[in-house]
């Protein structure tokens, strides 16, 4: 091949090329890494339906994928720990970051994938992660009466606006339990991420 | 006591209530980024108005799609016309979805589910 390149990319972005091919490999529509806003989201969940029509999904597919989407993408917007600015500066809004990406599996039925990932307090992280593990074991029955009842529960603190209920919404949208995984970096923090398939 | 005009934006429903008709319309979509922020004038009004005005009150909900946080508080909303229906208000709630959206009929079907006094019904439509 040949390839010239007058450059001074950051090695792990030396061959963008290569990086652009194995998402694609991958079954990768799209993926976003960065600074979140309502704009954005709301930007990208259009793109999502669009290039879900372009793919060929059914409409209750697409809708069910949206909604997971929109859950994963605001918890990042509401919750993520990794914020920028730091704090808040004057005039600046606080951004929270994360990533999302989102594909079709490889295996032959290629169902459609959300994962989504970003930092959260290692606590948090521990009692979410508890959470899903119930979760994964309810029936379709279960977690549609667990939603029911978390729907009419009060909110407990600012911090619980909604608390738990987006993640149930995605269970009960998902073909299939959610995946999880949560990775201890630092003392207190995590790396949370979620796999949903629709 | 005045009407509540609210445009639709991209991810927050059009509110149209009425005060003379005791008409009232949500109607879009609803993942705004601060779902209890945008529903707290819409929750307000009707507290006032079921407490100033004696009309029946007739709600109409078309909602394509609504996120999580919305979902809490539109049950909030219902619950505070259920505890009016059940004082002897006459209340009627139309959850209107398109015929091919499922997920929009399952939602108004669930919500259906959680009232008991108030009148709900769901109504299909097509392709106008």
């Amino acid at each position: 091949m040949n390839q010239t390149c007058i450059a001074t990319f950051p090695a792990v972005l030396q061959d963008l090329h290569e990086f652009y091919e194995s998402l694609k490999r991958e079954g990768i529509l799209f993926c976003y890494s960065g600074p979140t806003s309502q704009s954005l989201v709301e930007g990208i969940g259009d793109l999502l339906k669009q290039r879900m029509a372009v793919e060929e999904a059914g409409m209750t597919v697409t809708r069910n994928i949206f909604a997971i989407f929109i859950e994963q993408m605001q918890n990042i917007l509401h919750y993520s720990a990794e914020t920028m600015p730091p704090r808040e500066q004057r005039g600046v809004e606080e951004m929270r970051h994360g990533v999302v990406v989102v594909g079709r599996e490889r295996e032959a039925d290629r169902r459609f994938f959300v994962l989504c990932g970003n930092y959260i307090q290692q606590e948090k992280g521990r009692m979410l992660a508890e959470r899903l593990d119930s979760m994964r074991t309810m029936s379709r029955e279960e977690l549609k009466a667990l939603y029911k009842e978390m729907r009419r529960q009060e909110p407990t603190s600012e911090d619980s606006k909604g608390a738990g209920l987006g993640f149930l919404e995605m269970a009960r949208k998902a073909s299939r339990p959610l995946d999880y995984c949560i990775a201890d970096i630092a003392e207190g923090l995590s790396f949370f991420s979620v796999k949903a398939v629709g | 006591m005045q009407d509540l005009i609210i445009k639709a934006t991209k991810s927050s429903p059009a509110i149209d209530f009425r005060v003379a008709e005791g008409a009232l319309s949500i109607r879009g979509e609803s993942y705004p980024e601060h779902a209890v922020k945008f529903y707290e004038p819409v929750l307000q009004w009707i507290r006032e108005f079921l407490e100033t005005e004696t009309t029946p009150l007739h709600l109409t909900m078309d909602i394509v799609y609504f996120n999580s946080s919305s979902s809490k508080i539109l049950m909030n909303l219902l619950d505070m016309l259920e505890e009016a229906a059940a004082g002897g208000r006459q209340v009627q709630v139309v959850w209107r979805y398109h015929e091919e959206n499922e997920i929009a009929q399952e939602c108004g079907e669930e919500f259906k589910e959680e009232t008991q006094f108030l009148r709900f019904e769901l109504q299909s439509y097509g392709d106008a």
